[in-house]
């Protein structure tokens, strides 16, 4: 029986190794962001937008939302404007992030966005009709 | 005349024993019955009848005189016994009994728990001879051994011990005798208290099979299990019972290989999603969204907008509503059932719903879940699941999905771990191993081998 429950005690770290346990958050404090724009000219300006799904009876409506914050650097910004609103931001199907700051590298690691979605701010920004 | 004083002091003040005196030639005849147990117009029509034409010489061998088969000559220690079982005593010379019982069953009904497409349609039911005689009428053997033993200090109720004599093993029968021989109880109102005190109390699924069908009773005696009958108690005790008898069904055997193959993977998904879907559900949408696809998630995100309460309380509420519907649902008759059904599956759903009390994905997810523990025939397993259920959903709130692994985790070490009767729960001899999940028809067919030594059954072709 003890060497069961060692094998058993085993696994369990095994697989607490293996996956995390993220924090809990309802899926109603969770912001889907479509598209992030970043400034980057005296201070850092980030515009984040949320798409909120709406149910209507039997149809689901999207509606749109900025987020804008201005900070000293990027993750600076990105910080405040997570603390400022009680909210997960949720990058990871986010389509599209303009900038006109050169070091797209930094950007992808703080937004954990592949550097193929990082494109130059356009002259129209990107709506949520997009 | 001390005896019948001894008797009535013992019965006082119950009414429903009746005793009377004829008098034949001067010779005094006392006889006594309970009125509720014995049938009063037997007695008339076949006892009081004979006695009064009697004449004194006849007296002197009275016992060829009485009607019934099943008269005998008793001892005055077991008079009350057999007094309590519907016997008629009658004192002159010696004391007898005769059985004169009441009909106080309810005859061989359908099938209510355990239904099946095919196969035979009737039931045990609470008379022990009649269950007996189910048995017997389908196993015309001696082979068939049947122990008689009576159980309960005040109930006295009589349970059997049912096996092939050949094909099961000696020591199993053994040890259930042992068993039963240490159970000391007050009463044994129905086959589940034998349950309980026959299985161990810490195991979630159950090890012995209750069951209401006489072919699924039949079909474990041939493989070698033992059968308990109850008198009073329309459900038999099947054991030992393994993990995978509980994913089969009597109707298994009636129909084609494929089908019942196809069937009982079905039947192995839904204990898997009935198990895991609320847990994996609340863990994916509180801790691992990026785990959905953005479509779902947008779908579920928009059923989850106006919901104020937390996903774990929702689920929890959730199962709370089923479990009431459904107990509502199993205490009401049929007609009732089907109101509180669309009263409580319908209306009320679509109303949490259209308050926003609950989200509709929430709805679909508990109703998956129930529904799929409900695809199994015995209650037992049923309860185990949502057990279960229940266990995972709070791992799964405090832990996400490595909660749920660990759940799962202990949930195999649970099954693999657990015993009957001295067997490993999860065991599949390899005789078996082509009707456990999958069933492919084979030329010879073979039983369990740790269960008997007499191994093959017959030859199909």
């Amino acid at each position: 029986m003890i060497k069961k429950i060692v094998f058993l005690t085993f696994l369990c770290i095994l697989t607490y190794i293996i996956i995390p346990i993220p924090k809990y958050r309802e899926l109603n404090h969770l912001s889907i962001i479509k598209n992030i724009t970043i400034e980057c000219n005296e201070k850092c300006t980030i515009t984040l937008e949320e798409i909120i799904p709406i149910r209507e009876e039997n149809k689901i409506h999207y509606q749109c939302k900025n987020y804008q914050l201005k900070g000293k650097s990027i993750i600076n910004a990105k910080q405040e404007l997570e603390k400022k609103n009680d909210k997960i931001f949720f990058y990871k199907d986010t389509k599209y992030l303009y900038t006109n700051c050169s070091n797209k590298k930094e950007i992808s690691k703080i937004f954990h966005i592949p550097k193929e979605k990082i494109k130059p701010i356009p002259k129209e920004k990107a709506n949520c009709n997009n | 005349m001390n005896i019948i004083k001894k008797i009535q002091k013992q019965v006082y003040p119950s009414k429903d024993y009746i005793f009377h005196e004829i008098q034949i030639d001067g010779n005094k005849i006392n006889f006594f019955y309970n009125e509720v147990l014995s049938d009063s117009k037997s007695i008339n029509e076949f006892i009081l009848y004979r006695l009064t034409k009697l004449k004194t010489k006849e007296l002197k061998s009275l016992n060829n005189h009485l009607p019934n088969c099943n008269t005998k000559v008793i001892k005055e220690k077991d008079i009350l016994s057999f007094l309590n079982n519907g016997f008629l005593i009658l004192i002159y010379d010696k004391i007898y009994a005769c059985e004169l019982r009441a009909n106080l069953d309810r005859g061989i009904n359908m099938i209510q728990s355990e239904l099946a497409l095919y196969g035979p349609k009737d039931s045990f039911t609470e008379t022990y001879n009649t269950n007996l005689g189910l048995i017997r009428r389908r196993i015309k053997t001696s082979s068939l051994k049947c122990i008689d033993k009576v159980i309960g200090t005040y109930s006295k109720t009589k349970i059997g011990i049912i096996y092939i004599d050949g094909i099961v093993k000696k020591d199993l029968v053994e040890h259930v005798k042992e068993k039963l021989n240490k159970i000391k109880i007050d009463g044994t109102i129905d086959s589940s208290y034998l349950r309980f005190s026959l299985e161990k109390n810490f195991y979630l699924f159950p090890t012995i099979m209750m069951s209401e069908r006489p072919d699924k009773c039949c079909m474990a005696l041939l493989e070698g299990k033992i059968v308990i009958l109850v008198d009073t108690s329309p459900y038999v005790l099947i054991l030992p019972s393994f993990f995978l008898d509980f994913f089969h069904t009597t109707d298994d055997y009636y129909q084609k290989a494929s089908y019942t193959s196809f069937i009982r993977i079905i039947r192995f998904l839904a204990f898997l999603i009935s198990i895991i879907t609320p847990a994996l559900y609340l863990s994916v949408t509180t801790r691992h969204y990026s785990l959905i696809p953005l479509d779902l998630l947008l779908v579920l995100k928009a059923g989850r907008t106006f919901v104020p309460f937390p996903a774990y309380i929702e689920a929890l509420f959730m199962i709370l509503c089923f479990e009431i519907l459904k107990e509502s649902d199993f205490r009401m008759s049929s007609t009732n059932g089907s109101a509180i059904s669309i009263l409580g599956g319908l209306i009320l759903g679509d109303a949490a719903v259209a308050a926003g009390i609950v989200s509709p994905i929430m709805i679909i997810v508990i109703a998956i879940s129930s529904i799929a523990g409900l695809i199994f025939p015995t209650i037992e397993i049923n309860n185990a699941l949502r057990s279960y259920k229940i266990l995972l959903l709070v791992l799964s709130t405090f832990l996400g999905i490595y909660g749920v692994i660990i759940g799962i985790i202990f949930l195999i070490f649970n099954i693999c771990t657990m015993k009957t009767f001295g067997y490993k729960y999860l065991s599949i001899d390899k005789n078996e191993i082509k009707d456990s999940i999958i069933k492919i028809n084979t030329k010879v067919k073979k039983r369990n081998s740790k269960l008997t030594n007499n191994i093959i059954r017959g030859k199909y072709q």
